[in-house]
């Protein structure tokens, strides 16, 4: 497991630990890494959209990730919700 | 929001990939290390972004075919959006609403895509004044006791 020099986010600050690592495994159904401390796994992800411009108030961000890897079940479902107000975007 | 011609056959090619995506016999496969279950989310993100393309795409053609005649604002927040769709209501592409104010041929296509912010009341009357646009508005007071 490699953490850069930006460190790591507290989700896997029990996978640091010698009792935590022991603790992960491979979800036999999915084929991913079950992280103690319920991290999804996401290697990469992308912001984008508003959010990342000089706009005073950007409303929303559109972002995307990398899925391979990534457990769904640990994932916030927030980021599987895809349901949009149509009448706010046009 | 779509503004122009070339927003229009952008999002319009865009649109076909992502249908081209959800069609199982152009479709994707996700790679080996994906969770198998992700295929539905990965549908619903793609079906979610045909929805959204759809709508601003429709709500254009609408305008620039003058199906549209008036939007309700609920604030003055929504004002830049009311101009934007004036001008494309009234036929008008950003550069002739430039020419039409003595304006350079850009300018209003930069306003537009920060939604007029920091443009003047002045400047914002005279554009709705070039594009016939007329306002009624019943603005709330917040009345002290």
């Amino acid at each position: 497991m490699y953490f850069d020099d930006h460190g790591h986010p507290p989700v896997f600050e029990r996978a640091r630990t010698p009792e935590g690592f022991a603790e992960v495994c491979v979800d036999p159904e999915a084929g991913t890494i079950v992280w103690p401390g319920g991290a999804a796994g996401c290697r990469t992800a992308y912001v984008d959209g508003s959010f990342v411009t000089a706009k005073e108030d950007p409303e929303d961000f559109d972002g995307c990730w990398e899925s391979e890897g990534v457990s769904l079940k640990a994932l916030d479902p927030v980021l599987c919700d895809f349901k949009i107000d149509l009448e706010r975007l046009t | 929001m779509i503004t122009n011609e070339r927003q229009y056959r952008i999002t319009k090619a865009e649109l076909r990939h992502f249908e081209e995506a959800l069609d199982p016999t152009t479709g994707y496969t996700p790679s080996p290390g994906v969770d198998p279950d992700m295929k539905g989310v990965m549908d619903d993100a793609l079906r979610s972004e045909v929805e959204v393309l759809s709508a601003q795409l429709k709500r254009y053609e609408d305008l620039r075919e003058g199906r549209v005649s008036q939007r309700e604002i609920e604030g003055l927040r929504e004002l830049p959006t009311a101009l934007i769709e004036a001008r494309i209501a009234a036929g008008l592409t950003q550069k002739q609403l430039a020419e039409c104010l003595g304006l350079p041929a850009q300018q209003i296509q930069r306003w537009e895509s920060n939604l007029y912010s920091g443009v003047g009341v002045e400047r914002l009357q005279e554009i709705a004044d070039a594009l016939g646009m007329g306002v009624r508005e019943t603005i709330s007071y917040a009345v002290s006791a």
